[in-house]
């Protein structure tokens, strides 16, 4: 346990190796989250964009943007 | 049993039955990764040779067996995927690969850091090291690889044979700091004899390694069903569920 907080962050004249290895798991573990939430959204914004093209009358129908779908 | 593995392989079957595991595994993940972190940071004791700089340790560990494991994962769903066609394997594979590339970095990444207090040099042509650069190129060309092709089969199959002859240097990163003893020290866990730390060092450090794999199986649930989603958009049983999000 350590005694102060200035202490504690800089671990020792070691801080700058153990933040920049911590920060930049964190950076990847959240990243890779975010994108993982990001992605879902907007398929399920992009799939009922496209669901509701198809059931709309032939001359509202446009072109699908994204060919991966 | 035949039965069950076509089940199991059946995207839909699997869209609704992990509906309910997805929040438990980011949970437990969650709680597990603030836990080992705030241990590992503030409550494990400093190392009477490193000091603080192995601290590095928590996250360097976890990635490091993330990066591999996950390698021999995709291998399997790849092997499963050409023999059986079983096309929720390759979604999985798809899904895990940036997870495992992103890992590899950060264990290279934390080991370049670690290493120069430690080593006095952050990077060195050691056997381990080597082969995990070489894991990181593999990663990233299954990656490239399944995006190479205009029909998503022909990039499935190019990434799967990657992935199932890329695990070969699997068992090369393991036991490369036995076969060639230089500057990466050999593993200090095993799990057929105590370890050499203290408790209050190794508890924290398995509370991340526990962490980490829940990490990869929440995150690879919740991509696998975007990506099953995305691949099955135009059957009745995903049309329907878009209605009823709606």
């Amino acid at each position: 346990m350590v005694a102060s907080l200035a202490e504690w962050v800089s671990m020792g004249e070691h801080g700058v190796y153990v933040w920049s290895a911590w920060g930049i798991t964190a950076l990847f573990i959240l990243g890779l989250t975010l994108h993982a939430r990001l992605e879902r959204r907007l398929l399920l914004k992009h799939l009922k964009r496209v669901a509701r093209r198809q059931t709309a009358p032939p001359q509202q129908r446009g072109h699908c943007d994204d060919p991966k779908a | 049993m035949w039965g069950l593995i076509h089940k199991l392989g059946s995207p839909k079957w699997f869209y609704y039955r992990s509906a309910a595991l997805q929040p438990w595994c980011w949970g437990v993940a969650t709680v597990l990764l603030l836990v080992g972190s705030v241990w590992g940071l503030v409550f494990a004791p400093a190392d009477y040779q490193q000091g603080n700089s192995f601290r590095i340790i928590y996250v360097h560990v976890p990635a490091a067996f993330l990066a591999q494991s996950v390698f021999v994962a995709m291998a399997v769903s790849g092997l499963v995927f050409m023999v059986w066609k079983i096309k929720l394997a390759d979604m999985a594979a798809a899904a895990m690969a940036p997870l495992g590339a992103a890992m590899t970095f950060v264990a290279l990444f934390s080991g370049a850091v670690w290493g120069v207090p430690t080593w006095g040099t952050w990077w060195i042509w050691d056997a381990r090291l080597t082969s995990m650069l070489i894991l990181l190129f593999l990663y990233l060309g299954v990656i490239a690889l399944r995006g190479a092709f205009s029909r998503r089969d022909s990039g499935a199959r190019a990434a799967s044979v990657l992935a199932m002859v890329g695990v070969i240097n699997i068992p090369i990163i393991k036991y490369s700091v036995d076969w060639w003893y230089t500057l990466h020290q050999p593993a200090s866990f095993t799990l057929t004899s105590r370890p050499a730390m203290p408790m209050e060092m190794w508890l924290p450090l398995l509370i991340m390694v526990v962490g980490f794999y829940g990490f990869f199986i929440a995150l690879t649930l919740t991509r696998t069903r975007s990506e099953i989603l995305r691949r099955e958009a135009n059957t009745r049983w995903v049309k329907a569920l878009l209605e009823e999000v709606n």
